[in-house]
């Protein structure tokens, strides 16, 4: 079972809607994780269903948009006429959402060496605020001290990584405030897959404060 | 027409017997009722966004691929799932995102594949404790202080950050949250962690 979830704000504006791009794909792939989660995202939605519904409406529509629906209904195919093209997962331990966005096995994806043992891969999402990246941790490997310049949220995709605040394993969404110094460790026996958003680059405060550069991509 | 009478006329399981002569029977009346009802509220929803200021021709169009789906997807609404209005509200609010979308580079996920529009098989038939929750907001959202309800309204008619409905209502952030907050515990969907 998962620890580590998204809070309400979160789960909120992803039920709204309002939620931007990178940070609804990484709270739909904890959510795969997550049953619980998605319960509450669940109710959410009937907050949103509950509004709508109880709206005081002053709007109207054109006389003939039943007509015309009914007529575009009447003029395409059949929904069972054109069936789906059967989705076949790359990844099959991926969270579905992720593994369709990459849409190809994972050592194809194009990964940078960040340090030793530390290699990371832009994921581009569209989206023009915040960085969707994911981060491959040799196992019992130290990511040297950083800290964050906004928010970042990670979620475990393999293995566990821990800081001094606790052990996250898969399916854990652990968000880090900005300004907060942390060095993760993955776990001893496993290599450690994540899948991070942020919405700037973040920044070492040690000796890797030289590869700051190779962060500072803006986001695509 | 008296507003008050019809909401209690349409009750929920009124609205459950349409859907289910629609999968059926393709039954056109039941849709026709259905459309009448919720298309009104749907362009609503659409003119609301905040993305929006979108034209009423627009939010028409809006409306014509929301009440497509409720045709097409009828067979797969279960009452065991969600509210009939909770269900349409999904399928609204996954076309509205869809349309902000669209002037987006491309990427290769539909908007289904992030937000689940409770068509899917994913969305897990719902316990009776669930259930029982699900009344708890339906009748608390009408009780809430205006304050806190004005909010909500925001977060999900508006489609609003946190940050975005202080600035709109000239309002710290914190007092925003914490209406946020207060609200979530009254609804009783405040999650222990
Ligand atoms: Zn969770």
């Amino acid at each position: 079972m998962t620890a580590y979830h998204p809070d309400t704000r979160y789960l909120n504006d992803y039920a709204a809607g309002s939620l931007s791009p990178a940070l609804s794909i990484i709270v739909k792939a904890h959510l795969e994780h997550c049953p619980e989660c998605r319960q509450h995202v669940q109710s959410l939605e009937q907050i949103g269903g509950t509004l709508m519904n109880q709206q005081k409406v002053a709007v109207t529509l054109p006389e003939n948009a039943l007509d015309k629906l009914m007529a575009k209904i009447d003029s395409e195919p059949k929904h069972s006429a054109t069936p789906p093209i059967k989705y076949r997962p790359n990844n099959d331990d991926l969270p579905v959402v992720l593994d369709k966005l990459i849409s190809r096995p994972l050592n194809k994806i194009g990964w940078k060496k960040l340090a030793r043992g530390l290699n990371f891969s832009r994921v581009p999402t569209g989206d023009q605020e915040v960085e969707l990246m994911m981060y491959h941790i040799k196992a019992g490997r130290k990511i040297p001290m950083h800290t964050h310049k906004a928010d970042e949220i990670t979620l475990v995709l393999r293995g566990s990584f821990s800081d001094a605040d606790g052990v996250y394993k898969k399916g854990d969404f652990v968000v880090r405030s900005a300004g907060e110094q942390h060095s993760p460790i993955a776990t001893q026996d496993e290599d450690c897959l994540c899948l991070a958003a942020q919405a700037q680059p973040i920044a070492f405060t040690g000796m890797l404060r030289l590869l700051n550069p190779m962060l500072s991509i803006k986001p695509s | 027409m008296n507003n008050a009478s019809q909401e209690q006329h349409f009750s929920h399981d009124y609205w459950v017997d349409k859907l289910a002569a629609i999968a059926t029977n393709e039954d056109r009346q039941a849709f026709a009722e259905l459309f009448d009802y919720f298309a009104p509220k749907i362009k609503a929803y659409m003119l609301t966004g905040k993305a929006g200021y979108i034209s009423p021709e627009a939010a028409d169009e809006l409306v014509q691929e929301s009440m497509i789906k409720v045709w097409r997807k009828a067979a797969s609404y279960h009452p065991m799932k969600a509210r009939v209005s909770t269900w349409i509200f999904t399928i609204a609010r996954n076309c509205r995102i869809d349309s902000l979308r669209r002037s987006r580079p491309e990427i290769s996920l539909d908007t289904d594949d992030i937000w689940v529009d409770m068509t899917s098989d994913e969305t897990p038939l719902v316990s009776l404790q669930q259930q029982r929750s699900q009344r708890i907001v339906q009748e608390q959202l009408e009780q809430l202080p205006d304050e806190q309800r004005q909010v909500l309204y925001k977060v999900y008619m508006e489609g609003k950050s946190h940050s975005e409905i202080a600035d709109d209502m000239d309002l710290p952030l914190g007092t925003v949250k914490s209406r946020v907050r207060l609200a979530m515990k009254k609804l009783a969907l405040t999650v222990d962690r």
